[in-house]
């Protein structure tokens, strides 16, 4: 069993995903919800805004180095290593944030918003990662937490995790806290149905 | 498609607007190719530097932050008329004529088949060092009257040559007597 990390650019969903008012991302390029990958369980969808850092977090876990990107259109996806005794719903999502452009945190915040408005996502449990914390005039992670609103929301749990892809710096922090959440939640989740 | 007399209602005339204004831009002279390492028809905009590169070249850029280039695509973007503002009143040409107008010999200008490395050490050395610009001023005061100067009178591209020449342009002006 390993994790599956899918990214995209936020625009890419919003063409399918919202017009539609369905979930249909993951389809569209080839891998329909129902049916994993054979040998994969688990799965990440990695979403924000262009430029935001997804795939430099990405290749970061995956291979521990620094690639140079270009924009990436359509996605990427990687397997990770398999992480024990958990399987990520479908929809488990890390949400990225430039914490550096705060021109476009209101435009983060409505995507971020709008996807954990949708049905399909109802308690599913986020994490946003505040990247890019290296660079001038970057918000801490705090800051970013306010102007998101993230103490209003009730529905989900989440946690905010400071970054900086480039190095390295709070990404496992980050996955540690929302490996624990999945856990949390598939536990529940479970409890419920049997 | 040129931009048409035949205006219809809202949306669709703005819509028309930005794909003429890209057009526009595209057709510019010196945009034909990336302002970095001369790819033909570039399609990715630096907004705030109002200059189109190739894809590879605007990957370097995202890497460098927000604060030295942002950039979106002129064809997967949905850009709006102010992102658009620079591009139409820069360009290639323009800002090179500024930001490479001190360019050693053999130039160390990537290619289109340039690696990743090459492309990065270039686009470094000139966007974040300044380091190939061209430099009109002999002292600071000198540099930030031309600051004052072009603010005044509106000028882009007096603008991006006091900038060239190390002026911080988010600092407040001075301004004498």
């Amino acid at each position: 069993q390993s994790s599956l990390l899918g990214v995209c650019k936020a625009t890419d969903i919003r063409a399918d995903r919202f017009q539609k008012g369905q979930l249909i991302y993951i389809c569209k390029y080839g891998y329909p919800p129902q049916q994993p990958l054979p040998g994969t369980k688990a799965r990440i969808l990695m979403l924000g805004l262009d430029g935001a850092g997804k795939t430099t977090i990405l290749y970061r876990l995956k291979l521990n180095e620094t690639v140079c990107t270009n924009p990436t259109i359509g996605f990427n996806v990687e397997t990770l290593k398999p992480i024990p005794n958990v399987s990520f719903t479908v929809w488990d999502e890390i949400f990225v944030v430039d914490s550096a452009d705060s021109e476009r945190f209101d435009e983060a915040r409505t995507d971020l918003s709008a996807m954990m408005g949708d049905d399909e996502m109802r308690r599913v449990p986020f994490l946003l990662m505040a990247n890019k914390q290296d660079l001038p005039g970057a918000r801490k992670p705090m800051e970013v937490a306010d102007v998101f609103g993230l103490a209003k929301i009730k529905e989900h749990t989440w946690h905010i995790q400071g970054c900086c892809a480039t190095n390295g710096e709070g990404l496992l922090e980050g996955l540690e806290v929302f490996i624990n959440f999945v856990k949390r939640f598939q536990k529940n989740k479970t409890c419920q149905e049997g | 498609m040129a931009f048409r007399g035949d205006q219809s209602s809202g949306e669709s005339s703005l819509e028309d607007l930005t794909k003429a204004i890209i057009e526009d831009v595209q057709k510019t002279p010196g945009n034909y190719v990336c302002c970095d390492c001369g790819s033909q028809d570039p399609t990715w905009l630096s907004t705030n530097l109002g200059i189109l590169t190739c894809i590879e070249c605007s990957g370097i850029h995202r890497e460098m932050g927000v604060h030295i280039s942002r950039i979106q695509s002129l064809e997967l973007d949905k850009l709006g008329t102010s992102e658009l503002l620079l591009a139409k009143n820069v360009g290639n040409n323009s800002f090179n004529e500024i930001m490479e107008g001190n360019l050693p010999t053999p130039s160390p200008k990537p290619t289109p088949s340039s690696d990743m490395t090459a492309r990065k050490e270039y686009i470094t050395a000139k966007y974040v060092e300044h380091k190939y610009s061209r430099k009109m001023c002999a002292s600071g005061a000198e540099k930030l009257s031309e600051l004052l100067e072009a603010v005044k009178s509106r000028d882009l591209l007096a603008l991006i040559q006091v900038y060239a020449e190390g002026v911080e342009l988010m600092e407040p002006l001075v301004e004498s007597g």
